[in-house]
């Protein structure tokens, strides 16, 4: 068995004015895809910020690797890590290709500049998300679901053994949220790890392995898909009656009118 | 980056044509082989005086300004995330003109008031520093409205300076506020700090790259933002405050010549920080020799060219890029 790639101890994330509910302890470890789910504002990008090191925990640690993640530099976290937002700013204009590259950034050394290796990392990165023909588009011009891929496309060609994905499918068509996930199904067959948000139930039925679900007070509970994914849980969980059926062996929620 | 050497190569030509352009022109023109024959050491005594001794030193002091506005321009773009920021925007002008215009008012020789401006303006970017550090969070929107706050006071302070001063200090104070070059004599300050910075900046290019799409997004890709956003802000604020040292507060250059660049070149600080520096140093040249012949005797304040030169030039950017 491979070491964890990351370890949360009793972790608390700081929300303003919230009680600190049930702290969260457990590992994620290579091969494993760990769906979070909860209603709006109950700390899903707050919990992937933490994770990622951009905000400290009210208490509680983070380890990445074994090591303790407020000892590790930015620049040896973004090897390790990437973290896809749900949101993007785009302040300057940049093409495609430029935007998907600097998922090189945390490789390159500060005067090194940005190989024939680093560019074919990135057109295969967009390749992968059907964005190879429209590298030298302006990111301004692109749609919100094209903007999103892009997004994916820039932690490809970043590479990192843990995938920290924020909504990664929000903005996407039926198609494109399978193939985006069948991507990241595939890292993860090959010993990367993920942790993403969602907010559709059935996806997360049929591409994680690992469920945690956050509930608005704070508290938290986590476990095998198979645990996790109960009619009465997701019913309290959203405040929304649901009906379940079943499709391929995978249990399909509904809500109910 | 392939266009790097390239580009980098045509506008160091230009810039030497352009301050070729300047040495030449003026109350006795020198042709191209007379100036050249001032150089190689055997031209005419007074041609060699008037180029050595008075075009030469302000044509460099041109230079230079207008290369520091420019990269202080893209710096401070970089750092606030807005393509239309501009070296003054963080109330650094405001500074070194209360500054200026307090030792003016004294009667203090120039070298005493480039003094004062610098002064100011190392006070107006301490202050600004201090107040968005404050407590609570920080952000670019808060660096820009302290700064936007900040400059506001100091144009109070300018207006009560002028409405207070006797009428026969009033032209010099205005050509100060206007930005002027005929009292530029040493560029030497001016160059060291360009080089000094462009230095510590061109290797930070590609973290500024990824600091544009957002603190967030760079600090997810490894970049420690706040060390970084501070080392931009203090290296913007040292390259600004030399500039208003050399030739007081000239307009427009450090907002539309980086601006242009990123039309043309795309916006890779790399490629855009030295081209800066050569591009604001050219449009400053050929604005200060156009400013001291277009009606000499007379001397125009360089400032007032930029503004019209840059006015119409931005406003045609702005209405071809929607």
């Amino acid at each position: 068995m491979d070491k964890p790639l990351m370890q949360l101890e009793q972790l608390v994330i700081h929300i303003p004015d919230r009680a600190p509910g049930s702290p969260l302890s457990f590992t994620v470890e290579p091969g494993q895809c760990w769906g979070i789910l909860g209603p709006n504002g109950a700390g899903k990008t707050t919990l992937l910020h933490t994770l990622a090191g951009l905000r400290p925990p009210r208490s509680g640690n983070v380890h990445l690797e074994g090591r303790s993640m407020a000892a590790l530099s930015r620049r040896e976290i973004a090897r390790r890590l990437a973290l896809v937002f749900q949101h993007h700013h785009d302040g300057f204009p940049a093409t495609v290709l430029e935007t998907a590259l600097i998922g090189r950034h945390p490789f390159l050394r500060p005067w090194q500049l940005e190989t024939a290796g680093d560019l074919g990392r990135a057109r295969a990165a967009l390749a992968r998300v059907d964005l190879a023909d429209l590298e030298h588009r302006e990111v301004s011009t692109l749609s919100g679901g094209e903007r999103q891929r892009l997004a994916f496309a820039t932690a490809l060609t970043q590479d990192p053994r843990l995938y920290l994905l924020d909504e990664p499918v929000s903005h996407l068509d039926l198609h494109h949220q399978v193939a985006l996930l069948n991507i990241v199904g595939e890292k993860v067959a090959a010993g990367h790890a993920a942790a993403l948000s969602l907010h559709d139930v059935n996806l997360a039925a049929r591409h994680c392995d690992h469920i945690l679900l956050l509930y608005p007070d704070g508290s938290a509970c986590w476990g095998p898909t198979e645990d996790m994914l109960l009619l009465p849980v997701l019913e309290r969980l959203y405040g929304q009656s649901l009906v379940q059926g079943e499709v391929d062996g995978v249990p399909v929620f509904l809500p109910k009118g | 980056m392939s266009r790097l050497p390239l580009s980098l190569a045509l506008l160091a030509a230009a810039g030497l044509l352009a301050m070729g352009v300047s040495l030449a022109l003026g109350s006795v023109p020198l042709s191209a082989a007379e100036l050249w024959a001032v150089f190689t050491g055997d031209g005419e005594p007074l041609h060699r005086t008037l180029v050595m001794e008075l075009r030469l030193p302000r044509t460099l002091a041109a230079f230079a300004t207008g290369a520091l506005l420019a990269v202080a321009g893209a710096l401070m773009q970089v750092l606030l995330r807005n393509p239309l920021a501009d070296p003054y925007v963080l109330g650094i002008s405001g500074g070194a003109a209360v500054g200026a215009l307090l030792s003016m008012l004294a009667g203090l020789a120039t070298a005493l008031v480039s003094g004062a401006a610098f002064a100011g303006a190392l006070l107006s970017t301490l202050l600004v520093f201090g107040l968005a550090h404050g407590t609570g969070s920080w952000s670019p929107v808060r660096l820009l409205l302290t700064g936007v706050v900040v400059a506001a006071g100091w144009g109070a302070l300018i207006s009560f300076i002028l409405a207070v001063s006797p009428g026969a200090e009033l032209p010099g104070m205005l050509y100060w506020l206007m930005g002027d070059l005929s009292h530029a004599r040493n560029p030497v300050m001016g160059w060291g700090v360009l080089v000094l910075v462009l230095l510590i900046a061109w290797p930070l290019g590609r973290h500024l790259n990824v600091l544009a799409r957002g603190s967030l997004q760079a600090a997810a890709l490894g970049v420690s933002v706040r060390p970084l956003e501070w080392t931009v802000y203090l290296l913007a604020a040292l390259l600004t405050a030399t500039a208003v040292t050399l030739a007081g507060t000239v307009g427009f250059v450090g907002l539309i010549v980086p601006h242009m660049l990123r039309l043309v070149l795309g916006n890779d600080q790399r490629i855009i920080l030295p081209a800066a520096a050569l591009a604001g140093g050219i449009l400053l040249t050929l604005a200060d020799t156009l400013a001291r012949t277009v009606i000499a005797p007379q001397q125009l304040p360089v400032g007032v060219i930029t503004a019209m030169l840059g006015v119409p030039v931005f406003l045609y950017l702005l209405h071809r890029s929607r």
